[in-house]
């Protein structure tokens, strides 16, 4: 008893809940039992009375367990917020690491492939590309970032876990998905329209005059906005993908090949179905997005082709939100 | 007050929780205990809304899961120590939570406190130990201050002072008017902390009792005898309609039935010598083990390694003695928790003694 960590509910304050609180000890030493029967009885009834490990030991390791408050009052809240619901969301997204490794390989990757291009490009044409196109090349290379950072989002929380505990602090699984890709989109958005913006304006002040000619507002709104907007689509898609297959490395490598192949492979297959794969696979839509526009030859303009990005992330975040609603977790 | 009616879940062909209705009432422990693989996570699942039930339902506080307005402010749970993001800091955990369901911030201080990890609130809960996750997952399902709370095997791999803390904050919470439903797979640890069981068997209800009952009505009287006349004691004691299996090695009987001065008396009426003659009770554990000794998922191969309830002998063929009719550890009569499996799994001990 001497022991610093007191046991209070071993004086249960609530008179009238001391009967069903501790009912066992009183009825096990009211058995006509022999010491030796119960086992392990005495041992454990027992060990709440006395000092677990001897003296001084766990001096602070665990608090002690506070009294009973007296009784418990269930009160009456309101009901759930998105908002709410948005604010749990940016928490999570920005107290995770991989968050910010994500963005910041992003920016670099925009970023640095303007500067680079800048140092290096002494290419002569006879009609320069606008600045803003050759400094939005590392876009194409930096939706890779962007794609893992929207599997990670969810994926993360299955292989963690963590899922568990979302679902269960917020039940209506649509709503978190639907928080989720406002977090995740407007994030990603942002940041993308940041660094493409800066990646503009550094292309643009490096950049040779012979290699590019200045871009027009139009072009710059259409080049930024626009790839800003692409990162984001990717990343929503890809979102999608990881609710869907809810593991990392497997999204990851799904939503690459998806990005990737189309326009690679796309070219050998036959007629027109391999024309087809090429000009409506999103590495299509980006450059679409980015390129001078005398110099697309796709069947799809560049904002009408963005739309068409939406679809595919609006698309996997369904197929998602059915998954997610039907599915154990 | 969780209602559970006619609850099920299948897997494939695997009937994980098979038509479970029970009460958890306020104001008490309620432990809820099987075996490993009897369903009592998959129960838990349900009543969260983490899994579908196949057919039955669950309602908490008089609603489905999903339909409570704020979860954590009715419902705490501590489903497994690692349902969270490892690279994210314990208090962000919290925090990330308690903005879902509009509690302040300052709620999250309060219960790092209550559960004493104040000091690593900072720290990414990758490198916490299993203690120190279990009292995070702790602090998360007391963040609403809700009146339910549930706790699945929340001893499991803790030291004795983690778990005697546990013990303590949940009878506390209990004696507060909460409702405290918390699983095992041990006897010995509801003994300390449950007022009421549920016990399961391959999902389904074995027993739905308080914990007094259960141990009145389970813990009866067994006599061990030693004799170097067994074979003619035994007759005589099955004539009277008492139960006889061996216990120990030693040649000693296990007498349920007949009082010790009755055993006595016969004994000595016919002669007979005995060597010893000692009342004993069955322990819970050992109750425990007999009612869902049919039930058990895995069991080892070797009968009669096992506790003493496993099954050890069967009272037939070995030892040439006893009724041939006798079953070896059949519940007491009047208990109707007998699984169908019953059968097959008597069996199994003779078609090994004889093979």
């Amino acid at each position: 008893m001497a022991n610093p960590t007191p046991q209070p509910p071993q004086q249960p304050q609530p008179p009238q809940h001391q009967p069903s609180a501790m009912p066992q000890v009183p009825q096990m030493a009211q058995q006509p039992v022999p010491a030796g029967a119960y086992a392990g009885g005495p041992a454990f009834g027992g060990a709440p009375q006395g000092p677990p490990h001897g003296n001084g030991h766990g001096n602070g390791h665990y608090p002690p367990v506070p009294a009973p408050q007296g009784q418990y009052r269930h009160e009456h809240t309101g009901s759930l917020h998105f908002t709410r619901m948005l604010q749990s969301e940016w928490t999570k997204i920005r107290t995770v690491r991989s968050t910010m490794w994500s963005l910041i390989i992003m920016v670099v990757l925009i970023v640095g492939m303007a500067a680079l291009l800048g140092g290096t490009v002494t290419n002569e044409d006879e009609s320069p590309d606008p600045s803003v196109s050759l400094s939005l090349i590392g876009v194409m290379i930096a939706q890779i970032a962007a794609a893992s950072l929207g599997v990670l989002t969810i994926s993360a929380e299955y292989t963690t876990g963590m899922i568990r505990s979302t679902l269960t602090a917020y039940p209506r699984r649509l709503t978190v998905l639907a928080a989720k890709t406002v977090v995740f989109g407007v994030l990603m958005f942002a940041v993308g329209l940041v660094a493409c913006y800066l990646a503009y304006l550094i292309g643009d002040s490096m950049f040779p005059s012979d290699v590019v000619r200045d871009s027009t507002n139009k072009e710059v709104v259409k080049g930024v906005v626009g790839s800003a907007t692409y990162l984001a689509l990717i990343g929503l898609f890809s979102l999608g993908i990881g609710t869907m297959l809810r593991h990392s490395a497997g999204a990851i490598t799904t939503v690459l090949g998806i990005m990737l192949v189309p326009s690679i492979f796309g070219g050998f297959i036959p007629g027109k179905a391999g024309e087809w794969v090429v000009n409506y696979s999103p590495m299509t839509l980006l450059i679409n997005m980015v390129a001078p526009a005398g110099e697309i030859d796709s069947a799809l303009n560049a904002w009408p082709g963005m739309l068409l990005m939406a679809g595919y992330a609006a698309a996997a975040l369904v197929g998602a939100a059915a998954l997610l609603k039907s599915r154990d977790v | 007050m969780i209602e559970a009616q006619g609850l099920t879940k299948r897997y494939g062909t695997k009937l994980a929780v098979d038509q479970l209705s029970f009460q958890v009432r306020p104001g008490t422990v309620t432990g809820f205990l099987g075996p490993n693989g009897a369903g009592k996570s998959t129960t838990m699942r349900m009543i969260l809304g983490l899994d579908a039930p196949t057919a039955g339902h669950v309602l908490v506080n008089g609603r489905p899961y999903q339909h409570l307005s704020a979860p954590l402010r009715e419902v705490g749970a501590l489903l497994d120590a690692k349902a969270m993001h490892g690279g994210r800091s314990a208090y962000h955990h919290l925090l990330c939570l308690a903005q879902s369901n509009g509690l302040p911030s300052r709620r999250v201080d309060e219960v790092l406190q209550l559960v004493g990890i104040t000091a690593v609130a900072k720290k990414r809960t990758r490198g916490f130990s299993l203690g120190m996750g279990q009292r995070l997952g702790i602090a998360s399902a007391l963040l609403g201050d809700p009146g339910i709370l549930m706790f699945d095997e929340p001893v499991n791999g803790l030291d004795p002072e983690g778990i005697l803390w546990i013990r303590n904050l949940m009878k506390a919470l209990a004696a507060e008017g909460r409702t405290v439903f918390v699983s095992s797979h041990l006897m010995s640890e509801m003994e300390v902390t449950a007022d009421h069981l549920i016990v399961i068997g391959q999902g389904r209800l074995i027993a739905d009792t308080s914990m007094r009952d259960f141990i009145e009505h389970n813990s009866q009287a067994y006599t061990v005898v030693k004799s170097p006349q067994a074979d003619k004691l035994v007759k005589l004691l099955t004539a009277k309609g008492g139960q006889v299996t061996p216990e120990g090695t030693e040649g000693a009987l296990r007498v349920t039935g007949p009082a010790p001065a009755a055993i006595g008396d016969m004994a000595a009426e016919h002669g007979i010598a005995l060597h010893e003659l000692s009342p004993r009770f069955a322990s819970l554990e050992e109750v425990y083990m007999r009612l869902t000794q049919h039930s058990v998922e895995y069991r080892a191969g070797m009968p009669g390694a096992g506790m003493p309830g496993a099954a050890p002998h069967n009272g037939g063929a070995p030892q040439g003695w006893g009724p041939p009719q006798q079953q070896g550890w059949a519940p007491p009569p009047g208990q109707p928790q007998l699984t169908p499996q019953a059968p097959s799994a008597q069996q199994a001990p003779i078609q090994r003694s004889e093979g």
